[in-house]
């Protein structure tokens, strides 16, 4: 019975041991790196939260932001993310609080290089600017936005991902 | 005779020509040489510590529970390097997305651990390690240099731009993981040629 | 010299030669051609005769490299033909020449020559050049114009805006799309051509075309429409019976036929791209070594016993 837990344990703790060094290991990195990953984070959210309302100041809620400019409220950003034809898309976007669309910038994705990915560039994301929420479809849906030209599933995709976050979003401020 | 641990993973042994290891990251990362070099030197630090640290305790690892030992250190450094990328070299941490942590399961790192570095000694390990990781950048950066050129139309690394423009409309597929196929498939071709070709002689 | 050959069946030698067959499917895309050239124009020749070339010198050089003899046997000639059949008529001239040269290097020489590839080479190049170029592979000219107005194919009208093109239009070509895949009617005359002369079976483009008429019409939609819009006919006679890469028996090419049927409708109605002609015979392709697999010609003398042949009774 001894012979037996002795075995078990001399498998055991070097690999006991060596789990706990490594926990150590990463704790320490991680408390090396954490204020400078968070303020990384950070930063690429003001970045398209600058884009997005130009020269407003932000006050961050629960899971939106508020856009004030000299102490008046001028709209919401908030950030849409879902499933487009090749990943993730992620999106900052700005609302006016009568629901319109003030502008929408990815803040990453991963479509088809050439077609989908043209769903970043201005031409198209223009489009949203000063758009009622209930238009923020494809034409071909309903709507009032533009689909690229062989790129239907990314650009449903961004319209979807944008329209149903921004009446999330509009139903909590109300 | 030392030289000759170094050496071989470049050339003789190239983990990705010849031992056929480590394609996921290959494939997914060689879209552009920038991106190629970081997921290199990523591979470079986790492989070099690893081989050096697991053959330092290559004696104290209970041999039944030698993989999941493997794993708890190569996962730690791994996970060092992600941190720190994401700190310090947010773009290219991005970029490389989940191919970062998925080094974890890269198999030239769990490969040369349970191939070389549980039994041969410190030093070999490392000039092992040194070697297969210089091996696999050359080939990963030959591959990106390949589909950067045919997928952008131009030769530039680092904004420094070495062809011009020389199509208006370069090729997606090769951004795309058949690019990575195709081109594998071809410089292996290649190589296999010339082989064949030196022992018909 | 060998005294005695002994070798399998078959036994008895015809005098349809590679060559000859080969020959008679260009006779037989004639028609096709002088439509495309006639309805968008000269460069379309142009197109052709890159594709054809380019085909021919891949050839001749991936031959040289595997150390072999280059035999003019018109293979290549159809692979350059047909590719050029299924690109955009304002294709430029060095994507087609790469295309080309893509279908006979990876798709046919990298498997070991005529004969031993798997995939329709043509159709391979086409696949190719769609997820390398994918906006000069779908950028369409107007019929008539000869300069470059683009439109969308009918499939592609029905797709995105619920446009149906007039079936008399569809039949005679005046529409966009391919070079080749216009005009059912003269694709249909070659088609016609080629059975009459027994080098192809009836089976592969009859089921093919019956089972997206029947599929397009329990799903709601127009069969006609379906049948004459895009690629189908093209892809029905001369690409789904191909030799090498479609299956070898009666019953099997009708299998072939009813997959890439049933594909072709699945793209089309739930896909993201219009057509789907192109990877249907593609993907029965793979299936075409399985097909032949398990379904035998019946040995003459042997009594039947079931339709299928279970792999684990098969003794090979």
């Amino acid at each position: 019975m001894r012979e037996e837990v002795k075995r078990i344990l001399g498998i055991a703790i070097p690999l006991i041991i060596i789990c706990i060094i490594s926990g150590a290991a990463l704790t320490a990195t991680y408390g090396l790196t954490e204020e400078r990953i968070e303020a990384v984070e950070q930063q690429k959210i003001n970045e398209s939260l600058s884009t997005i309302f130009l020269g407003a100041s932000f006050t961050e809620m629960d899971d939106y932001y508020i856009a004030t400019v000299s102490g008046e409220e001028i709209g919401y950003a908030f950030i849409a993310e879902g499933t487009g034809y090749g990943g993730t898309i992620r999106t900052m976007v700005g609302m006016y609080p009568n629901g319109t669309i003030s502008g929408v910038s990815i803040i990453s994705q991963s479509e088809t290089p050439g077609l989908g990915t043209r769903i970043a560039e201005p031409d198209f994301t223009n489009q949203f600017s000063g758009k009622r929420i209930e238009g923020v479809r494809l034409r071909r849906d309903g709507g009032v936005i533009d689909a690229i030209t062989g790129a239907t599933i990314s650009s449903r995709a961004i319209t979807d991902i944008v329209r149903e976050r921004a009446e999330v979003v509009m139903n909590e401020t109300r | 005779m030392k030289l000759d641990e170094l050496t071989k993973g470049v050339f003789k042994q190239n983990p990705i020509f010849y031992l056929v290891l480590g394609l996921c990251p290959t494939l997914a990362v060689s879209t552009r040489v920038d991106n190629a070099l970081g997921m290199s030197l990523g591979v470079f630090f986790v492989l070099v510590c690893s081989n050096v640290i697991i053959s330092l305790f290559k004696h104290r690892i209970p041999p039944q529970v030698r993989i999941p030992c493997f794993i708890v250190i190569i996962a730690s450094f791994v996970t060092i390097v992600d941190l720190f990328m994401h700190g310090y070299a947010p773009e290219l941490h991005e970029r490389l997305g989940i191919y970062l942590p998925l080094i974890v399961v890269n198999c030239i790192i769990l490969g040369r651990a349970e191939a070389f570095a549980s039994k041969k000694s410190v030093f070999d390990s490392f000039l092992d390690a040194v070697g297969m990781s210089i091996g696999f950048m050359l080939a990963i950066v030959g591959i990106a240099l390949c589909r950067e050129t045919l997928s952008s139309g131009k030769i530039a690394i680092f904004d420094y731009t070495i062809v011009p423009t020389f199509t208006q409309s370069p090729s997606v597929m090769m951004t795309l993981p058949p690019g990575a196929f195709l081109t594998i498939a071809v410089i292996m071709a290649m190589i296999k040629y010339k082989a064949i070709r030196k022992e018909g002689r | 010299m060998p005294e005695l050959i002994v070798s399998p069946s078959p036994h008895i030698r015809s005098d349809v030669s590679i060559e000859k067959i080969m020959y008679s499917v260009i006779i037989a895309l004639i028609p096709t051609t002088a439509c495309g050239i006639y309805f968008f124009g000269v460069h379309v020749l142009y197109v052709i005769i890159t594709c054809i070339l380019s085909a021919l010198f891949t050839e001749y050089v991936a031959l040289r490299l595997m150390g072999r003899k280059f035999v003019m046997d018109g293979s290549a000639v159809i692979t350059g033909l047909l590719l050029a059949l299924c690109l955009p008529p304002g294709l430029p001239l060095w994507m087609a020449a790469i295309g080309a040269a893509f279908a006979i290097a990876f798709a046919k020489c990298a498997f070991g020559g005529l004969g031993h590839n798997i995939f329709n080479p043509a159709l391979i190049g086409r696949a190719f050049l769609t997820a390398s170029w994918p906006v000069a592979m779908t950028t369409w000219t107007k019929p008539l114009t000869y300069d470059a107005i683009t439109t969308a194919t009918p499939l592609g009208l029905w797709k995105m805006q619920n446009i149906a093109t007039p079936y008399i239009n569809l039949a005679l070509g005046n529409v966009s799309g391919c070079i080749g895949e216009t005009s059912a009617l003269a694709i249909l005359i070659g088609g016609v051509f080629l059975i009459a002369k027994r080098y192809i079976d009836w089976r592969t483009p009859v089921s093919y075309i019956g089972t997206v008429a029947v599929l397009a019409f329990a799903l709601g939609q127009d069969p006609l429409f379906h049948i004459l819009a895009g690629s189908l006919f093209l892809g029905a006679f001369f690409m789904a019976t191909d030799y090498v890469t479609t299956p070898i028996t009666r019953n099997g090419r009708i299998i072939f036929g009813v997959g890439a049927g049933v594909i072709v409708v699945v793209i089309r109605l739930i896909g993201g791209y219009p057509e789907g002609v192109c990877f249907s015979i593609l993907l029965m392709n793979a299936f075409t070594p399985l097909i032949d697999r398990h379904v035998r010609p019946r040995v003459y003398g042997v009594k039947r016993k079931r339709f299928f042949v279970s792999s684990a009774n098969e003794g090979d």
